[in-house]
């Protein structure tokens, strides 16, 4: 009897032990480090992430801060020549132009840092459904930014399926970093006009569902809609008008419309290798806009597990876009050198709204050091190519490396 | 902008749902009923739709600020001078 008595106190004790775990709340923090370097001394960027999720009985929040530092030489969309028959006061991208050569002003110099904090509270309001709210703000020398979003997910009752919506809303304010202000769409460089802050305002939608297929595979597909408008020109691009021998005769301003609306279709397939602990993920989007930008991307990860504790994963993305409406590489001028401007004062020589094709190669090794910790590394290789933009073609390497603990 | 170009993201937009839907009911694709015991597989960690938010989150911003494209994968949050 006294036995049975003990084993009873004993369950008793194991259950009561038990729940109390289930409510403790888990930790976890995640932090990664990643350097981004562009060849021939263009863009570098040491970024420094931290994610502190906090997850107790339906309830999980996620803090997120963010550091960038970024510095180089950027093109700013001028035709490179020391063939200029004007030359440059007052604008800045940045701290200042790379002009190495006279009067080559086809590359800015700049140096920011950038910090950025949000929170996202994810809470199960039921069974099968659960809200999402989130905020995040930040900060760097010419761009303020503050964002506030709240999703919907309801998953069936089987858990098989699941249907997501979420809203977003982003506010942001853009200028140049030594005036604070940005200069007139259009204007020309060397007798521009300023004015205040540019101001924008963005509204993105979205609708998704996942779908379980099978024992081995699971789907999802995604429909994104984003509203914007305001301020959509970049204060440090510039046009250049120049002759049919690359002599630059003016330059002018970037000027954008003042709205934008973008559309995405973004399907992916997760699915194990027949009986294996190896798996891949098959991405595909379909991307067009009101700019005229259409854009197909391919990503396909290869989840190769080498032990219990470690697995590889190799990665490839290709991108395509077509090229903006305004996208012009620069502007020509008549008999008398007068620039032919765009009737609609709308253009950018901006190299990210010309055609390009992006590939990415990527390897990732991760291990598990013990059952609460575990490190990755990354290195991917980005290789861009434009169809007009006489700078060739962009190279980048990334260097990244993540540490997760829970406690 | 005209209100022509709202259709294809709205068409898109019915799309996805009915899909989603379908899906959520069962419908029209007919599909393993996988029972919670068979789910093995797919809680593993590499089975994921997300195995690495950090990976994601970089990887969105190096794109964001070097294509003209963006989103998909899910909200935004969080403007940069970027782009």
């Amino acid at each position: 009897m006294s036995g049975l008595t003990s084993k009873l106190a004993l369950a008793t004790l194991t259950l009561v032990a038990t729940n109390a775990q289930a409510q403790d709340a888990e930790w976890d923090v995640d932090t990664t480090y990643l350097s981004y370097v562009e060849a021939d001394d263009r863009v570098s960027v040491a970024k420094t992430m931290a994610n502190l999720t906090r997850q107790e009985d339906g309830r999980k929040i996620i803090v997120n801060l963010v550091h960038d530092t970024m510095s180089g030489a950027s093109p700013t969309g001028a035709v490179r020549s020391n063939n200029s028959a004007v030359t440059f006061t007052g604008v800045s991208g940045g701290s200042g132009f790379s002009a190495g050569n006279g009067s080559d002003y086809s590359l800015s110099t700049f140096e920011d840092t950038r910090i950025q904090a949000g929170a996202n509270l994810s809470q199960q309001t039921s069974r099968t459904t659960t809200l999402d709210y989130g905020a995040v703000v930040s900060k760097e020398s010419d761009y303020d930014s503050f964002g506030a979003n709240v999703g919907f997910t309801r998953e069936r009752a089987d858990k098989l399926a699941s249907l997501t919506m979420g809203l977003a809303a982003t506010f942001d304010s853009i200028y140049q970093s030594d005036s604070g202000a940005t200069p007139q769409a259009l204007g020309d460089v060397s007798q521009s006009q300023s004015f205040g802050k540019g101001q924008r305002n963005t509204i993105d939608g979205l609708v998704g569902g996942t779908r379980v297929l099978n024992k081995q595979t699971i789907a999802q597909v995604n429909v994104s809609l984003s509203l914007s408008e305001g301020y959509h020109s970049d204060p440090y691009k510039i046009i250049s008008a120049t002759t049919d021998n690359n002599q630059i005769i003016a330059n002018f301003h970037d000027s954008r419309p003042s709205s934008r609306v973008r559309t995405s279709l973004f399907g992916k397939v997760v699915h194990q290798l027949g009986d294996t602990p190896h798996s891949i993920h098959v991405g595909y989007r379909v991307y067009n806009d009101d700019w005229g930008i259409n854009s197909h991307t391919a990503d396909f990860r290869y989840h190769r597990q080498l032990t219990k504790k470690q697995y590889l994963q190799p990665h490839v993305r290709v991108y395509r876009q077509s090229q903006a409406d305004f996208y012009y590489r620069r502007f020509y001028v008549d008999d008398a050198l007068n620039p032919i401007l765009p009737s609609d004062g709308i253009a950018s020589s901006d190299y990210r709204l010309d055609a390009m094709t992006s590939v990415t190669l990527g390897m990732k090794y991760g291990i598990a050091l013990t059952k609460n910790t575990d490190i990755r590394v990354r290195a991917e290789y980005l290789a861009q190519t434009f169809d007009n933009d006489d700078y060739g073609g962009n190279d980048a390497l990334v260097f990244q490396t993540s540490f997760k603990y829970k406690f | 902008m005209s209100i022509a170009y709202y259709i294809k993201p709205l068409l898109m937009t019915v799309c996805a749902v009915s899909v989603c839907s379908c899906g959520t009911s069962g419908a029209i694709f007919t599909f393993d009923e996988v029972k919670p015991w068979e789910r093995g597989t797919l809680a593993r960690e590499d089975m994921q739709l997300v195995t690495d938010a950090m990976d994601q989150s970089v990887d969105d911003h190096i794109y964001f600020s070097k294509e003209a494209s963006r989103g998909g994968s899910g909200i935004q949050g969080g403007g940069c001078g970027c782009n």
